[in-house]
């Protein structure tokens, strides 16, 4: 069996190399468009965070979490801090135009319906506030002053749908139990 | 990692939630030290947490969004700036549905364009002899929709099949169990036969059918549900989507993608294309439970 594609990528395998570009460019394309505010910065965001990722790939353990979670992982610390020094500079963000999709690989729908699939479990109030923070990427005063919501609302609704969703990602001894529900 | 009564440890997750979503920040880490270092927080459990808050970043809004291509002269840029950029690629195999694996000799360079300049990016080619490296680079045909790495032609032979690895399983772990299926009414479900390899120990299985009718993957695909005693039923594993082509005995490796702590049912379902987050159930096709007792 070989190795996972990201030990081969930090070994400088060209073919693992060329399939990560395959593999998770569009899904990295569109996170770096939907956060950018033209399509240079998103071009550069994303060269960005595969540089970052030849240079810690051998960093990334099997055993520890998934591939698209260690790649995730590093372009949301890419994504923040971009974000973060265009706000320092005063600019302010222009939302693009949607380009035209591709159906991702199966492994990667998967993955994302098992993290819908967690996100499906809670509160609808408490799944809303975390998809904007973790997935939009809004700081908690943004979402403070765009839902209405007092901040310490916010905070700890945040907080704990993070943690929930960790939980039902890995059961525990304290997982729900069953409802009695049969198909 | 689960949250308890303990104050502390309740406090050094909500700051490590804080962490994992928005960064760190001096003030933070002054209050998370003093936590680690009573002990109720490992850094366990801050990867953790980063680790769920990558996911949703990444995954959250795909299901019935699909993906973006990468621009091709963008992506050549990145693989012109990627370790080794010189270096061609080697022949790649063709795989066939049963997952065994065929070398594909002789497959000619495909010649891509040089990536366009643009004056802003800091990601220019450095020298000559990588822009000359750049025009050689080799696509793949195939790239968008590959989900398995490409194999060696000397390493060919090593492939297994589905069928063998389902024996694999069955001989090597003690807790592997074999589940009849049970046909529903379901017009895809007549004459279909077959069972279900679990291990729990192994959190792996095969699904083995003969009869199903055979799907059309545009219109719609087969998704198996596993049934957690652990969970909430509402909520059952989602243990992947797969196709039935026409003819003959198919085995589908299960990959539940979420630990199943107790299997107490398996359910094949009809879905769209590309499976659902929650089944409606609208479409049973077949069942397999342990035998109670």
């Amino acid at each position: 069996m070989q190795p996972p594609l990201l030990a081969r990528v930090a070994q400088g395998d060209p073919e693992a190399i060329r399939e990560c570009v395959d593999r998770y460019g569009g899904l990295l394309w569109a996170l770096a468009r939907k956060s950018s505010p033209s399509q240079a910065e998103a071009e550069d965001a994303v060269q960005e965070i595969f540089v970052e990722l030849w240079r810690n790939a051998a960093r990334y353990d099997e055993s520890r979490g998934s591939e698209i979670s260690f790649i995730g992982t590093l372009a949301r610390r890419r994504l923040i801090d971009r974000r973060r020094a265009r706000m320092r500079r005063g600019e302010t963000s222009i939302d693009l135009a949607p380009a035209a999709s591709i159906p991702p690989s199966q492994e990667l729908a998967s993955d994302a319906r098992r993290v819908a699939w967690a996100l499906e479990q809670l509160r609808p109030e408490q799944r809303n506030l975390l998809v904007l923070s973790a997935y939009q990427g809004l700081t908690h005063e943004e979402i403070a002053q765009s839902t209405g919501l007092p901040l310490g609302t916010v905070k700890a609704t945040v907080r704990r749908g993070l943690i929930r969703v960790r939980e039902l990602l890995a059961p525990s001894p304290s997982a729900v139990p069953p409802s009695g529900v049969s198909p | 990692m689960s949250s308890n009564t303990d104050p502390r440890r309740e406090r050094a997750l909500d700051l490590l939630a804080d962490q994992a979503l928005y960064g760190s920040s001096p003030a933070l880490e002054a209050e998370l030290a003093a936590l680690r270092a009573s002990g109720v927080v490992h850094d366990s459990d801050l990867l953790d947490l980063e680790s769920t808050a990558a996911s949703l970043h990444m995954l959250a809004g795909t299901v019935g969004a699909p993906a973006e291509p990468l621009p091709p002269h963008l992506r050549a840029a990145i693989l012109q700036n990627a370790p080794n950029a010189s270096a061609p690629a080697r022949p790649r195999p063709a795989k066939n549905p049963l997952g065994a694996t065929v070398p594909m000799l002789g497959a000619p360079p495909r010649e891509v364009p040089a990536p366009i300049a643009r004056p802003r990016s800091v990601f220019r080619a450095p020298s000559t002899w990588l822009a000359m490296a750049a025009c050689l680079l080799i696509g793949l045909g195939v790239s968008r929709y590959v989900t398995r790495p490409p194999v060696d032609s000397n390493e060919v032979l090593a492939e297994v099949t589905p069928a063998q690895a389902r024996s694999a399983l069955l001989a090597s772990v003690g807790d592997a169990v074999t589940l009849p299926w049970k046909a529903t009414e379901d017009p895809a479900a007549k004459g279909a036969q077959g069972d279900v390899v679990w291990s729990k120990s192994a959190q792996r299985g095969f699904l083995r059918f003969s009869g199903l009718a055979a799907n059309d993957p545009k219109r719609t695909q087969y998704q198996l549900w596993i049934f957690d005693g652990a969970r909430d039923q509402a909520y059952p594993v989602d243990g992947g989507v797969f196709d039935v082509p026409s003819g003959g005995e198919v085995i589908v490796p299960i990959d539940p993608r979420v630990p199943v702590t107790d299997a107490t049912l398996f359910a094949v379902t009809v879905e769209a294309p590309g499976g659902v987050v929650v089944s409606k159930r609208e479409r049973i096709v077949t069942t397999a439970a342990p035998s109670k007792g």
